[in-house]
């Protein structure tokens, strides 16, 4: 059997009661002082030091991004000029083996 | 004799935070003195009790971490309260994402309470005092039931009896969501109950 409006609003009291009645949370012993630990810790991994540190790394990051910036530059030349010219290294096949030229051409034009 | 008491006056909240904030670390202990019994009070019903202190523990790692933030427009103990607030609601949402929250039904001895309270209100009768120790044990379940934000809502607004006015600056809401959010959620507890007796 369902319950009523007026029912359901009873039971909605004694619950509301039934929370007013919860036990107090009770903290225990060495509570604090482990907050306490943890506190001193993550002031030691952070300010003043961590941060000093953190800036540091920062202005690292910039002086030496002009170089970076360089040496990205000459490695991307250097690879340009060491790959082998394709068009050479076909020919050079076509000479090795002349009957494979025909091949190569069905390749290179599909 | 002149009375010289300065010395002996206890530090303000502001003046605490500014030693902390310049590396006085040890001084933050003074808040937790002062405050962790508001926390305990804050947490209280709003997560699982054997968890409530490590969650209180939580709040105060979060104040210490974002004490940069606190502006002394309104008293510490209300920026401290929403942050409270808030890692409780942070604990549900977890448990949600890590779908940890309970699927058990009612509990035997629960769902005696519950139908016996209410055949005794069919008849006109009142539930015997005994029986009132599982209620909030049986209000957790239900409020397991809810989301993380209509838990929160449900449990300030309407058993903590706070105004939407509190409970929209404690969860950083617009009255108006408040409203709207905590009418659905007290519907939907009232479904999950009359579920159990149908």
């Amino acid at each position: 059997m369902a319950m009523t409006n007026k029912g359901m609003d009873k039971i909605e009291t004694a619950l509301l009661a039934a929370h007013k009645r919860r036990p107090s949370v009770e903290l225990p012993p060495g509570w604090q002082a482990g907050l306490m630990t943890e506190v001193r810790t993550r002031r030691r991994c952070s300010t003043p030091r961590g941060q000093a540190m953190q800036e540091a790394f920062a202005r690292l990051l910039l002086r030496f991004a002009g170089v970076g910036a360089a040496a990205a530059a000459a490695l991307l030349l250097a690879a340009g000029l060491a790959t082998p010219d394709l068009e050479a290294h076909a020919a050079r096949l076509v000479l090795d083996n002349p009957a494979a030229a025909q091949a190569l051409e069905a390749i290179l034009w599909s | 004799m002149a009375e010289s008491d300065n010395t002996h006056r206890e530090p303000n909240d502001e003046a605490v935070i500014a030693n902390v904030l310049a590396g006085r670390t040890d001084d933050f202990e003074t808040l937790v003195e002062r405050y962790k019994q508001t926390v305990a009070a804050i947490v209280r019903g709003k997560v699982p009790h054997d968890e409530a202190p490590e969650v209180a523990h939580e709040v105060f790692i979060r104040v210490f971490e974002s004490l940069g933030n606190y502006s002394p427009v309104k008293p510490f103990e209300h920026w401290l309260a929403r942050l409270a607030v808030r890692t409780c609601y942070d604990f549900w949402r977890k448990r949600y994402r890590q779908r940890e929250m309970p699927e058990a039904a009612l509990s035997e001895e629960q769902r005696a309470w519950l139908e016996g309270y209410a055949a005794s209100l069919r008849e006109g009768g009142h539930a015997p005092a005994e029986q009132r120790f599982e209620a909030w044990e049986l209000l957790d379940w239900a409020l397991g039931r809810l989301a993380p934000a209509d838990r929160l809502v449900v449990t300030l607004v309407h058993l903590e009896e706070r105004s939407v006015a509190e409970a929209a600056d404690l969860l950083g809401w617009s009255k108006a969501k408040v409203r709207v959010r905590a009418y659905r959620a007290r519907k939907r507890l009232r479904e999950v109950i009359e579920g159990e007796l149908t």
